[in-house]
């Protein structure tokens, strides 16, 4: 119970700092109302749209009513449609989400064989060979992968459609594109963890008591990389959450990491709070499912946990 | 184990033993040696030059690569390809090391503190690094290309807010244990303050963690430049860093696909390079352990 | 090769016969789609106040509203809703409407329609869309005069009315009143040919409007906004789209490869640096700005990096604009005069100036600045940029904060297609006046209030020969309008950027 509530305490005071530091940083960067009333417009409608959306009161009397609207998640109206903004960012969750998830799950499916295969003998020609591939692959953004994937299978091939919306089958090259961007690192953390526990002492007494290889790599390896690997997904789930932007740009996909652009671009505050608040929210629930993962996986964290 | 078996198996563990150094050794030469010849390609650069990197010429716009003429092709304003993946030598590497060197900076500071900390300064410090992973890096950059413009400095401020998190976590993680390690404790109770227990015990002992994140976070980083660079937030127009160039060459990828060689190659070399360094580094220190170990 | 080819054509077919089946898409064969990548989707949604009149706004808008007048590539006023008008006194035009003229909701187009519309933007809410404040600043009322027939009031005389309502659209009124703004722009109705099923941020469906005066041929109209040029072509390589707008000019023979024609229409519209010669420094000196004009090799621009398809510019309009001076000869590139200029100006060692500009407006924009650095460098002048956003160009322009010597600047004359637009930007206004000449501004007022046309053209000409010689920015190239429109698209034009949705089929 005590837990609960301290989680639940340190979710209010995240999201309390997150949205300051956001409502700071986005006054630094521009006055709304003049991108609002456009160009050349006079002085007299600038101050007449600083007036209705209230950004001629002071800094602190803003800062007190933004957080009291907050604390209602009521994020005001987009600036630029007029919409709710919480509502309307909560329309693209959903596919962002599908998004997230599925690249997720390619990127592991993909990723953690690859990583277990490579990491059980490390030294052999033919794994060092998709050592090197996954450096390589490492090397190139994710834009570069989703336009080459498009050149390919949507435009010479005419296999699959890049634009969002076109049915089932427009899943396929944005989820290519971030598994691919995403499995480098994944397979690395992987190989690096499996190989970390070939060297431990338990491993080797029970090599030399003459346990069969797989069964050390089901029983010892695997649990180890558990904890790396989750932690990783872990953080890649989130990255993508609101970073997967430029693929979503690419292929047109109605996603969260769209909508921070153009809201950025638009300095449509209402909707960039709105978002990166629910992307903190979503960010922390990751992070507490982590720990409890961390907290089943290895005892040792049980007691020097908060 | 009897007397017997142990010399059984020792010659074996050690010549294995051996083995791996070496290869790990041989990682680590390499690698450094393909990093310094880099970092000396950023410095000596102009001696590289084929041409001027900054010199346009309409008439001789998209030319494909040619010995004679430009070794990489020319880009959409007839600028010399590969003088520019040159000149971006200067550019990437620098943004990409003052970036990872301000990432580490702030990640260990906060790393160490949180971990060290068991009270509530831990819990602060550990929802700021939560923050940190939480907070889309485009609102950083947006709001540090508003306050101060376009260039090498602020585009190295952002990649150095940006990557910090990831090497807090790294460094919190690993301080929570060394902070258990007998010797640590032991001089905890002979009374050794914090702060020196820090510098003498924790940072040496996260040296190698951090030098392996270190060289993960510079890869990443030129990644990163590349995408800021999509996103119209990176380096100033026109300057030839491979992001940039990069970004410049998405509209010729079936006319002038040679746009597209030049910086991908710099970038997937010195990013092999970074690696292949954490990868030594990494394996240097675990043969080490493993020798402490026995 | 020609195996792989046969192969991969083979196994493309076999997987779009396959995807046909799998996709449950009920798209019956009767129904014909076109759909369109666009480089964006008017943010304010359906709500046509709250968008200037350029892009992204028009592509959409063109599709389900009408003005009371449009303005053709000429820049001559045509018929729109209107469908004749005329002066009453000097501040009243008195426009007679089309007849039998239907919203898609099924509401009837009068004068009463007219007059909701005029009645927001001259509220306080309308006086704070970009419309009502910036565009139609001067128009003060409408009344009805009988069922078609409307007078609308502007504060001053006003020779050119009929030609700035093309930038206002008329909503229905009903359904105007009783949605409000805010969710009308979710559905909103117009007299266009397609009435609006969907919006969201990455997409627009429209479906037919029969009973619109501009029947379509087609049965839907998709927009899908795909920001990245490389992405719209690949999109249209693919098939996926019928017709990507704005493409680039180096794409030209790369969507030709595809079997798409490529349609180039001259924008009204040039790029230039405008020099902050209120500011002082260097720009101030009049020479130093016509060297700086005569230092580019603006046709070496417009012939490579435009395609050809875009011309040097020589004043602040193009060709298509009401006022536009043929005689007007610019600055042809000449270095050795840019030199000379520059020397007698006191800066034969050279120039140091800074500009703020943005990129990705137009097509090759960035080329063309980068271009122009690489001109002025070799007379001597350092050109420094600073990329900013729209949203960080604005709040400058209004109140003249800039920093360094110039900043980007296009000459729009859309969608009036009128000099008096770009010329009255270069005026000394009140506020935020970066450029100031008192006898020029006077011309332009006297232009403002001249109601015979034949005088007013003659004095737009001669305010052409006037600015031009003082040079408030460096005139680059008349900018262009590309669109790629694929293979079995038939119908298709555009007048001042507004497509003629209504004549698009595919066969």
């Amino acid at each position: 119970m005590k837990a609960v509530g301290s989680r639940l305490l340190q979710l209010v005071v995240l999201l309390g700092t997150i949205s300051t530091t956001l409502f700071l940083l986005l006054r630094l960067s521009g006055d709304p109302a003049i991108l609002l009333a456009g160009e050349g417009a006079g002085p007299e409608t600038i101050a007449a749209i600083r007036i209705e959306y209230g950004f001629d009161k002071s800094l602190t009397e803003q800062y007190l009513i933004f957080i009291w609207e907050i604390i209602r998640l009521d994020f005001g109206r987009s600036l630029v449609n007029s919409q709710p903004a919480f509502g309307f960012v909560l329309q693209y969750l959903p596919s962002t989400l599908h998004l997230t998830f599925l690249a997720i799950f390619f990127n592991s499916v993909i990723a953690i064989p690859a990583g277990v295969w490579l990491g059980a003998k490390p030294n052999q020609r033919r794994r060092q060979i998709l050592s090197t591939i996954v450096s390589v692959t490492q090397g190139t953004p994710a834009y570069v992968i989703g336009l080459v994937l498009i050149q390919i299978f949507a435009v010479w091939l005419g296999w699959l459609p890049s634009i969002a919306g076109t049915g089932t089958w427009a899943w396929v090259l944005p989820v290519a594109t971030l598994a691919f961007a995403l499995a480098p690192n994944l397979i690395r953390v992987v190989a690096a963890s499996i190989e970390d526990t070939t060297r431990q002492d338990y491993y080797r007494t029970a090599k030399a008591n003459g346990a069969a290889p797989n069964i050390l790599l089901i029983k010892h390896s695997l649990p180890n990389a558990l904890l790396s690997t989750t932690s990783l997904l872990g953080a890649q789930f989130a990255f993508l959450l609101s970073g997967a932007l430029i693929t979503e740009f690419i292929f047109a996909w109605p996603g969260l990491g769209l909508i921070l652009v153009q809201s950025i671009t638009n300095l449509d505050f209402p909707t960039i709070q709105a978002t990166v608040f629910v992307v903190a929210y979503l960010v922390f629930f990751v992070n507490l499912i982590m720990d409890q993962i961390f907290r089943f996986a290895d005892p040792r964290l049980r007691r020097s946990q908060l | 184990m009897s007397k017997e078996l142990k010399n059984l198996i020792t010659p074996i563990t050690r010549r294995r033993m051996f083995k791996r150094k070496n290869r790990s050794l041989l990682t680590l030469r390499i690698s450094a040696t393909i990093l310094a010849l880099l970092f000396a390609i950023a410095i000596f650069q102009p001696f590289f030059y084929t041409a001027d990197p900054a010199a346009s010429d309409l008439s001789l716009r998209l030319q494909s690569p040619s010995l004679g003429g430009a070794l990489l092709g020319t880009d959409a304003l007839g600028q010399d390809v590969y003088s520019r993946v040159i000149a971006g030598f200067r550019w990437s590497l620098g943004i990409g090391t003052v970036g990872t060197l301000l990432g580490c900076l702030i990640g260990i500071t906060l790393g160490v503190s949180a971990a060290w900390n068991r009270k509530r300064l831990r819990i602060i410090l550990s929802r700021v690094i939560d923050i940190g992973i939480s907070f889309p890096y485009l609102i950083i950059a947006v709001t540090i290309v508003t306050v101060v413009g376009r260039g090498f400095w602020p585009l190295a401020l952002t990649l150095g807010l940006v990557c910090w998190p990831t090497i807090a976590r790294v460094v919190y993680a690993e301080t929570l244990t060394l902070r258990e390690r007998e010797y640590v404790t032991a001089a905890r109770l002979f009374g050794i303050g914090s702060i020196r227990s820090i510098f003498t015990h924790i940072l040496p002992a996260l040296r190698p963690t951090i030098q392996v994140v270190a060289a993960f976070t510079f890869a990443e980083l030129l990644i990163a430049e590349s995408g800021l660079s999509f996103l119209g937030l990176g380096a100033p127009l026109g300057t030839p860093t491979w992001g940039n160039m990069l970004n410049e060459s998405r509209l010729y990828m079936e006319s002038a696909p040679w746009m597209m060689f030049g910086p991908v190659t710099a970038i997937i070399v010195t990013i092999f390079a970074a690696n292949l360094l954490g990868e030594g580094l990494n394996a240097r220190e675990q043969s080490r352990s493993t020798r402490v170990s026995q | 090769m020609r195996h792989k080819k046969i192969l991969s054509a083979t196994l493309s077919i076999a997987m779009s016969v396959l995807m046909i089946g799998a996709s449950q898409a009920p798209v019956s064969a009767a129904t014909k789609t076109i759909t369109i990548a666009v480089p964006g989707l008017p943010p304010s949604q359906g709500n046509p106040f709250k968008e200037g009149p350029g892009t992204p706004g028009i592509h959409t808008y063109a599709a389900m509203f009408d003005a009371l007048t449009r303005v053709d590539n000429k820049g001559v006023v045509r018929a729109r809703l209107a469908t004749y008008w005329k002066t009453i006194n000097s501040t009243t035009w008195r426009f007679t409407l089309r007849e039998g003229v239907k919203f898609s909701n099924g509401e009837a187009f009068n004068a009463d329609a007219v007059n909701e519309t005029i009645d927001f933007l001259i509220s306080a809410d309308g006086r704070k869309t970009v419309i009502g404040s910036t565009e139609l600043p001067d128009v003060t009322g409408a009344t009805k005069v009988s069922e078609y027939v409307v007078d609308i009031t502007t504060k001053t005389p006003d020779a050119i009315l009929p030609a700035k309502l093309a930038a206002l659209y008329i909503v229905a009124p009903k359904a105007w009143k009783s949605a409000g703004q805010d969710v009308f722009a979710k559905a909103p109705i117009g007299t266009g040919p397609y009435k609006v099923d969907s919006i969201t941020t990455t997409r627009i469906e429209m479906s037919a409007f029969t009973g619109s005066w501009r029947s379509p041929k087609a049965d839907k109209l998709v927009l899908i906004p795909l920001r990245d040029a490389a992405s719209r072509l690949q999109a249209l390589q693919s098939g996926q789209v019928n017709m990507a707008i704005a493409i680039n000019p180096d794409q030209i023979n790369a969507a030709k490869s595809a079997k798409a024609t490529v349609i180039s229409v001259p924008a009204p519209q040039v790029m230039s640096l405008a020099f902050n010669v209120t500011a002082g420094g260097a720009v101030k000196d009049v020479r130093v700005r016509q060297a700086l004009n005569y230092a580019v090799n603006k046709e070496a621009i417009a012939s490579n990096l435009l395609a050809g398809k875009g011309k040097a510019a020589t004043q602040g309009t193009t060709p298509s604009v009401l006022g536009y001076n043929s005689a007007v000869q610019g600055y042809p590139y000449n270095p050795a005069k840019a030199k000379e200029l520059l020397a007698a100006a006191g800066y034969e060692k050279g120039l140091t100036i800074a500009a703020d500009i943005t990129v990705g407006s137009f097509p090759a924009d960035d080329l063309i600045y980068q271009s122009v650095k690489a001109d002025l460098a070799k007379v001597g002048v350092t050109l420094n940029y600073t990329t900013i956003t729209f949203a960080q160009w604005l709040p400058q322009y209004n109140a003249n904060s800039w920093k360094g010597e110039a900043f980007g600047l296009s000459w729009n004359s859309a969608p009036r297609g009128d000099a008096s637009r770009p010329y009255a930007i270069f005026v000394c206004k009140p506020v935020g006046a970066f450029y100031c000449n008192a006898e020029e501004d006077a011309m332009v007022k006297k232009t403002a209030l001249e109601l015979n046309a034949a005088k007013r053209l003659a004095l737009l000409k001669e305010i052409a020969v006037k600015v031009t010689a003082s040079a408030p920015a460096l005139y680059i190239v008349e900018q262009i309008d590309l669109y790629a429109v694929g293979k079995g698209v038939k119908g298709f034009s555009a007048a001042n950027r507004s497509i003629a949705y209504e004549n698009i089929y595919v066969r």
